[in-house]
């Protein structure tokens, strides 16, 4: 078998949350700490603990479901950065979705007596939709790890393309504020009535919320060779499972522990070298707080001089979403050299352990920076994102 | 010959009532789930996940794998389903769409996911590498199979599990699959519920330990002709897993690898996928 290239070029980045559709309206919310979160009125959550999430508003297009629409425009703003050709024959999808079709199952069974098929429940469908629409037809796939799926598209699209399957891959995820996942949360006493708060000591859950992320990835090679705009790296990537309990993160964090230095073992990165982390950073008690030893533990000496912070506190958590939306946001925060602060982190609680960014965005002259992405089933994945001067 | 990929080193099919299945080539009797799998492990789980669970077991025993007491960080799975865990689906919705927001059970939320079942599998495998759960639908099969063979191509893991599971829910699950389905009344429809364990493995680890090789992957091409929703006779199943069981009894039909007579590698370009390829001896 030959040498496996890890060098894997993104040139392309494509957004849509509450703080906005595109990339640049992401990093502008992130950078001034907005909070969008309001009342749910999209659906009736009366008899919920909260009322509180993080929604898009509007949508133009009229597409089969909210998370096509999502995914579309994630999916095409990514394609026109990367100044795709029109030859995508051998460009893959691989997406992430946690909670895509819920919304027609509810739909038909609010109509009793009918008996007809109900479409829209499978979630591969949006694959297709978004594959054909925009003409991809190398390799695809819909992933569903819960809230790390996003994460773990990329770690997919980057083995498709280390083994010569394709020669780019489109890799994200999109996910709708559907009264499913929020009734769900909300049931397990996991959204916080006030928005969440991730590291804050008094932190009481997630705020759920929605939205697509999507990265062009290419052989770093043929990137060049087309003349694309190199926007940085996707150095190492990794995948494993707690093993632990369905929806409760292991308190050691073992399992996130091995993916955070698997994923630097790939790049040939040490923790010195890390310059902050996004971190997966819900917002509830258990994962916070596993979170932290994790990290503790897999930087080493090098922890509290790490950077963390945590995007949920301004976009919501975006689910099957969350791990692409948060590698455009690490990799934007390496190219412009400023960490943007945990919006809504007042009292820190694990101060001292790390570097958590409060307050105002940390500049950083960092290279290399982590994300990790957690989710229901113990599912752990680290993205390890590079400079483009590194390449 | 060309290095392998991976190697398919164990295999269970469930269940053997179907027609087009002979059931003395790789086929396995499912067992009661409680002779597989501990009872308390099943205590409460929607029916897809018993099924994962028992496939997983087996598909380990088939491989002569013991169970292991230690988190395994080598070994991770993949699960392949159309639908996920429709029963616990179905009767989260109903309460929630008949008795409102705020009677939602926090049970059933998490054991409805598509990724239940491979968390299920992970705890009672002690599996601590990827886990992934893909929902591609009726390419659900072959996408978790070449899945794991690109995690072991790429070290990601020496060994993945490999389940492909969906289990008809008895009041929608016909509406659910869709133009996927069959007639209630077709006698075919048991093709449905098939499911399948693998076990895929690094060609080193499964020499090191003397396992019984049943197949090698040597190349896997892919590129996508949509729809990935119509269905080729003999794989009625909505994931797929027909398929792939399909072209693993041409395999068996051949004779295993350590015969004397080498076998030519074999092209898997089912009808169902034209643009997916396994080139595999």
């Amino acid at each position: 078998m030959p040498a496996l290239d890890t060098s894997i070029a993104i040139t392309g980045m494509g957004a849509v949350t509450a703080l906005g559709h595109g990339v640049a309206a992401l990093l502008s919310g992130l950078e001034q700490g907005a909070r969008p979160f309001g009342p749910v009125t999209r659906f009736d959550v009366t008899g919920c603990r909260a009322n509180w999430a993080a929604d898009c508003g509007p949508l133009v297009d009229e597409l089969p479901t909210r998370t096509v629409a999502l995914g579309l425009i994630a999916l095409r703003e990514a394609l026109a950065q990367a100044g795709a050709p029109e030859d995508r024959r051998r460009w893959g999808l691989v997406m992430g979705s946690a909670a895509a079709g819920t919304p027609a199952l509810e739909a038909a069974l609010a109509q009793p007596g009918v008996t007809t098929p109900i479409t829209g429940f499978a979630k591969y469908p949006m694959l297709e939709y978004l594959a054909t629409r925009e003409r991809l037809g190398g390799p695809r796939a819909m992933v569903n790890t819960a809230c790390s799926s996003g994460a773990v598209s990329m770690a997919i699209a980057m083995d498709w393309l280390r083994l010569g399957l394709a020669d780019a891959v489109v890799a994200g995820g999109a996910d709708e504020l559907t009264r499913y996942t929020y009734t769900g949360f909300a049931s397990l006493r996991a959204v916080d009535e006030q928005g969440c708060r991730p590291f804050d000591r008094a932190r009481r859950g997630m705020t759920v919320g929605e939205g697509a992320g999507c990265l062009v990835l290419e052989r770093l090679d043929d990137a060049r060779r087309r003349g694309a705009q190199l926007l940085g790296l996707l150095a190492g990537t990794a995948m494993a499972c707690d093993a632990h309990h369905l929806t409760a993160p292991d308190p050691e964090g073992a399992g996130a522990v091995r993916a955070i230095t698997s994923a630097m073992r790939m790049a040939g990165v040490s923790a010195e070298q890390i310059g902050f982390v996004n971190a997966h950073g819900t917002g509830t008690p258990l994962n916070d707080a596993a979170e932290v030893t994790a990290l503790v533990a897999a930087l080493g000496a090098a922890a509290p001089r790490t950077l963390v912070h945590s995007v949920k506190a301004s976009t919501g958590h975006c689910m099957g979403a969350a791990g692409a939306l948060e590698a455009i946001v690490t990799l934007e925060s390496l190219r412009r050299g400023r960490v943007p602060a945990t919006a809504a982190l007042e009292d820190v609680e694990f101060a001292g352990l790390l570097d958590f960014v409060q307050g105002e965005p940390r500049s950083t002259t960092a290279r290399f920076a982590l994300s990790t992405s957690f989710g229901f089933g113990g599912n752990d994945a680290c993205l390890l994102l590079a400079h483009p001067e590194v390449a | 010959m060309t290095q392998p990929l991976a190697q398919l080193t164990g295999l269970a099919v469930s269940p053997v009532s179907s027609s087009w299945l002979a059931p003395d080539l790789l086929a396995l009797e499912e067992p009661p789930p409680h002779e597989v799998v501990p009872s308390e492990r099943l205590r409460r789980l929607d029916p897809a996940s018993v099924s994962a669970l028992v496939l997983a077991q087996l598909a380990m025993r088939s491989a002569g794998l013991p169970e292991s007491q230690q988190v395994d960080p080598r070994a991770g799975l993949v699960v392949g389903t159309a639908l996920g865990c429709q029963t616990t689906t179905l009767r989260y919705a109903e309460r929630l769409v008949h008795k409102g927001a705020g009677a939602t059970n926090p049970i059933d939320f998490p054991d409805s996911i598509d990724g239940a079942p491979a968390a299920h599998i992970a705890m009672l495998l002690r599996l601590g590498g990827p886990s992934i759960t893909l929902v591609s639908g009726a390419a659900s099969a072959l996408t978790a199979f070449a899945t794991a063979v690109h995690l072991v191509a790429c070290g990601r893991a020496e060994r993945l599990v490999v389940v492909v599971v969906d289990r008809f829910d008895a009041k929608l699950g016909t509406r659910l699959a869709g133009d996927q389905a069959r007639e209630p009344n077709d006698p075919t429809r048991a093709c449905a519920e098939l499911g399948l364990g693998l076990l895929v493995e690094s060609p080193q680890s499964a020499a090191q330990r003397g396992a019984k090789v049943m197949a090698s992957v040597l190349e896997t091409t892919w590129h996508s002709q949509p729809p990935h929703q119509s269905q080729s006779e003999g794989s009625r199943d909505l994931a797929g897993a027909g398929t792939l069981v399909n072209y693993l009894q041409l395999l068996a039909e051949a004779g295993s690898p350590e015969s004397a007579a080498p076998r030519p590698a074999r092209e898997l370009l089912p009808p169902l996928f034209p643009g997916f390829g396994l080139r595999v001896v």
